[in-house]
């Protein structure tokens, strides 16, 4: 069998020579990148180095000299230097506000960085694509928010994440309608998820209350459900009325729930009545813990009663548990009603013994949305 | 002359105000994480101190305590400038012994005329 | 004289078996380190400090009740809990249960964190064999809440207790002596928000720890450790979870969410009655009752192990230690392999059945056998001349070789993507482990593995005799 192999000695001896080398490749390979990476780094932070004071000037131009100086020096910066410029530029702008900001964001103009960039959004890789919608996010161009509307229906994840965050930065309140609406379009495997969404529409701000009252009204029941939570973390006290309406008829109780936790937020007292209504057995317990949880934050101490109630008769732990919970924020009234009933409800008990060791009790979150 | 420390790990930023701040003439200290910061201020004991609340090692609060429970810096002004827009987060920075709270984005323009009007108050 | 010829050709035969296996093995592997060199800097790519801190400041943002099951851990469970203090999180809990610790751990955590007594009204969502005998919060009003519980011999069972005490959405279960990293909440939660429809558990990278500076609850510098074993440990944990089980996520073939970490909405895991109390690998049991019970169900579900680190532990640092450890491991996944037997190779179950159950059966729970067989077919083979040394060095390079160029891929990718390794002596450090680990180290491992599937298959009647689960049922 073993007439022209080679010596096994030999074999031995190749093997682990082989062995050696692979080990020294994968030495060498770490630290080729890592003196890569150190060379790149070190090869930023020159260019870099040189300029930030042209950075810093810029933000200090007060008139039309200053800006013609400001021109030259840019045109006479290398390609790598540009780029470096940009680079530095996007990662300040997001930190700062005011006069410097603006000034910045029409350095980048000047450049041509813009243009130049916005140009990618239509870009065949997506890497691109999520580049330029990242860096226009960050400079607050609102002038490309309608291309930014359309890479809300792009093929590739990352991008659509980026799009309703650049969205959010921005801050058109003209957005708001183009994202609330897609949440009610749900096409498969591409939906946008509600949590990206909401922020985004918050970073808008009050001036987009009025769009958000629109999807609140005539919305799908996923724009409707947006809608609330966001009028409630906006603190708009003019939607109550329609947070009301929701609360009472709306078709999804997701919906209603997320009214309940609204109307809590704003903390308008004549409200009270209508969250003490959904306290009831018909309504689901999703609704029946948000409106505890808001009449507590209410404040509104006529509620105690029907809290009390809700305490005693309520079939769900954990909607007993928020009525106690509401009961000891209610102050006074609300305090003595839990002292009466702590005999019958070991909720009371335990929320009693919370108020009275000086704690704010853990706050209970939202009954799950969408179960397994 | 004043001498300032500055104290926050976002290195952008502190290479930016650091020739902001140079620029109007004052004398520059820079650390980027608090314990480091806090043995700067205890060894150079700057006039003035700008200060980062989240920070790797130990955080801009805790600095802020550490620097009022020490004899020799409690007099020391602190201007935290932090990304923390809390109403609860203000308060806790400023109950911490915090001058000033800038919250972040912010306007260097605005923070330097609040450094120069610090120094002022305190006479150097 | 026919006997002798039937021998031989069987363990000729044999030996080719071992070298067709090996590959197969490491082939595996290298589609999954494929996969996950692709993946991993892309996802990091695409990640942004920005998109975390969105989902730190959304005022949306689901709690986290943070599950911590603890006995006699008085050595190192206040600083475990003063650094969970300080994740960054918006909104969470930190539920630590002591199961019955005859230590000291109870009394330092109430002089530390000043917990007072409360009748908190505990419901029975899960069942637990060990009774809760008394709850404690914290006076201050922070988020620590500390159950304590009679010893019941497993951690499953503290875990379970803590799950009845959590009062948020979603829950977090680790180990006590993790050092969690302060985004680790945020990291691992993020998956739930992007796609909420279809993300049902997430788990991050563990990392082992020994040697590096923990300061205030944060691992600030990462040295290689001193010790060889758990260096070797190190380049295991790299190839396990950096490039395996991140592998495994693009190609959806998760079946473990490490104890050591692992997210789950809280009702999921209560549909599915909690932990497993017999099983020794109860947290791939979990992620394997999820998987069952989903695919049966239809759903369309995703597992996702996000490659940040986001924890680091203390691995064992003696042969002795590593040794039970992994002997209890192997005990574990036969125990779920057999407890879900009715989804192997059944096509109902998709790639769960067909792809993922098999191979763990066939390249974890038994490579064993097939390594120590080999060990000892191979040289014998060739000691009485049936191979030549030929074949038998192709057979060496098929597995140890192959294994070490695995090992060293991890290293690189590691390098590429994270690089916590400062030092290029570290780097070094790692390779020569790389090496050892699949010279000597892989070996032995085997053996313990070999131990511990011997200790499931004589050990089951009586496992089997005390299952206590409700509801649903894994045998068909």
């Amino acid at each position: 069998m073993s007439n022209a192999w080679p010596d096994p000695l030999l074999l031995m001896a190749a093997v682990t020579a082989a062995v050696v080398l692979m080990m020294l490749v994968a030495v060498s390979v770490g630290a080729v990148l890592r003196a890569r990476r150190h060379r790149a780094a070190a090869r930023r932070e020159r260019l870099a180095t040189t300029i930030r004071p042209l950075i810093s000037d810029a933000m200090d131009i007060a008139d039309g000299a200053g800006s013609v100086a400001m021109d030259h020096a840019l045109r006479a910066l290398s390609r790598s230097a540009g780029e470096t410029l940009d680079d530095l530029v996007v990662a300040l702008v997001p930190k700062l506000r005011g006069t410097e900001r603006k000034l910045l964001v029409e350095l980048l103009r000047r450049r041509g960085t813009i243009e130049r960039v916005a140009r990618d959004l239509t870009s065949r890789s997506p890497r691109r694509r999520l580049s330029a919608v990242e860096f226009l996010g960050a400079v607050d161009d609102g002038s490309h928010a309608a291309a930014l509307v359309r890479l809300l229906d792009d093929r590739d994840e990352a991008v659509r994440l980026a799009a309703i965050r650049a969205l959010g930065r921005i801050g058109l309140p003209e957005a708001v309608p183009a994202l609330l609406g897609r949440l009610d379009r749900p096409e498969p495997r591409r939906e946008l998820p509600r949590h990206a969404v909401t922020m985004a529409v918050l970073r808008c701000g009050s001036g987009s209350a009025d769009h958000v009252l629109q999807s609140l009204r005539h919305g799908g029941a996923a724009s409707r459900l947006a809608a609330a939570q966001v009028l409630g973390w906006l603190g708009e006290l003019g939607a109550a009325p329609e947070l009301r309406d929701a609360l009472a008829h709306d078709t999804s109780p997701d919906v209603r729930a997320a009214a309940a936790e609204a109307l809590g937020r704003l903390g308008v007292p004549e409200t009270a009545a209508d969250l003490v209504v959904c306290l009831d057995e018909p309504h689901p317990a999703l609704v029946r813990v948000a409106a505890a949880t808001a009449l507590g934050l209410i404040g509104d101490t006529a509620s105690a009663t029907g809290l009390a109630m809700t305490l005693c008769t309520d079939a769900d732990l954990r909607v007993r548990l928020a009525a106690a919970q509401a009961m000891a924020r209610l102050g006074g009234p609300g305090l003595s009603a839990l002292r009466v009933l702590s005999p019958v409800s070991p909720h009371a008990r335990e929320v009693l013994r919370v108020t009275l060791a000086g704690t704010p009790e853990p706050p209970f979150g939202a009954l799950l949305r969408t179960p397994l | 002359m004043s001498t300032i420390a500055l104290v926050d790990d976002d290195r952008d930023i502190c290479l930016l105000l650091e020739l902001k701040l140079r620029a109007a003439g004052h004398e520059v200290l820079v650390e980027h994480d608090g314990e480091a910061g806090l043995a700067m201020m205890r060894d150079r004991r700057p006039d003035l101190v700008i200060l980062d609340w989240m920070m790797p090692r130990l955080s801009g609060l805790e600095v802020c305590l550490a620097v009022r429970d020490d004899a020799e810096l409690r007099e020391l002004p602190i201007i935290l400038l932090t990304a923390k827009a809390q109403e609860a987060d203000v308060e806790r920075g400023l109950s911490a012994g915090a001058d000033d709270y800038v919250v972040k984005p912010f306007s260097p323009r605005e923070l330097l005329s609040r450094v120069e009007a610090r120094l002022r108050r305190s006479g150097t | 004289m026919d006997w002798t010829a039937t021998a031989t050709a069987a363990v000729v035969g044999f030996n080719y078996f071992v070298l067709g296996y090996a590959l197969a093995l490491n082939g595996i592997q290298l589609v999954l380190l494929s996969v996950a060199t692709v993946a991993v800097p892309r996802i990091l790519g695409r990640e942004r400090a920005t998109s975390l801190d969105d989902v730190y400041a959304h005022p949306g943002t689901p709690g986290v009740s943070i599950l911590v099951p603890a006995y006699n851990e008085a050595a190192g469970i206040i600083e475990a809990v003063q650094s969970l203090l300080r994740l960054r999180y918006p909104s969470f809990e930190l539920v630590v249960v002591d199961d019955g610790s005859t230590d000291d751990t109870f009394g330092l955590l109430q002089r530390e964190f000043g917990l007072v007594p409360v009748d908190r009204v505990v419901e029975a969502s899960v069942p637990t064999q060990g009774a809760v005998t008394s709850v404690y919060i914290q006076a201050s009003g922070g988020p620590l809440v500390v159950v304590r519980k009679v010893n019941a011999q497993r951690r499953s069972d503290a875990l379970n207790a803590a799950i009845n005490v959590a009062r948020h959405d979603y829950i977090c279960m680790i180990d006590g002596d993790c050092v969690l990293e302060p985004d680790a909440l945020l990291h691992t939660v993020k998956p739930f928000l992007d796609n909420p429809s279809t993300v049902v558990g997430v788990g991050g990278v563990i990392r082992p720890a020994n040697g590096a500076g923990v300061r205030r609850g944060q691992v600030t510098a990462l040295a290689c450790p001193r010790s060889l074993v758990a260096r070797i440990q190190v380049v295991e944990y790299l190839r396990a979870f950096l490039v395996g089980r991140v592998g495994w996520t693009q190609l959806q073939g998760v079946l473990i969410i490490s104890g050591a970490f692992g997210v789950f909405r809280r009702a999921t895991v209560v549909e599915l009655g909690g932990l497993s109390w017999v099983s020794l690998g109860e947290d791939a049991e979990l992620v394997a009752t999820l998987h069952h019970r989903l695919r049966r169900l239809g759903a369309d579900y995703r597992l996702v192990v996000v490659p940040q680190p986001v924890c680091w532990t203390e691995v064992p640092e003696t042969l002795l230690a590593l040794g039970r450890q992994r002997r209890r491991w192997s005990t574990g996944l036969a125990q779920v392999l057999m407890s879900h037997r009715g989804a192997l190779f059944n096509p109902r179950y998709g790639r769960f059945g067909l792809v993922v159950l098999p191979y763990y059966l066939c390249f974890e729970l038994l490579s064993p056998v097939v390594e120590i067989a080999g060990l000892i077919a191979v040289p014998l083979a060739l000691a009485l001349g049936l191979i030549d040394p030929v074949f038998a060095m192709v057979i060496l390079l098929a597995s140890v070789g192959f294994g070490l160029l695995l090992s060293l891929a991890a290293i690189v990718v590691e390098e590429v993507a994270f690089h916590r390794h400062d030092r290029l002596r570290d780097l070094g450090r790692l390779v020569l482990a790389a090496a050892l680990e699949n010279i000597g180290f892989r070996q032995l491992h085997a053996w313990w593995r070999l131990r511990g599937l011997l200790d499931a298959m004589s050990g089951r009647e009586i496992a089997w005799g005390t299952l206590p689960r409700t509801g649903f049922t894994t045998t068909p």
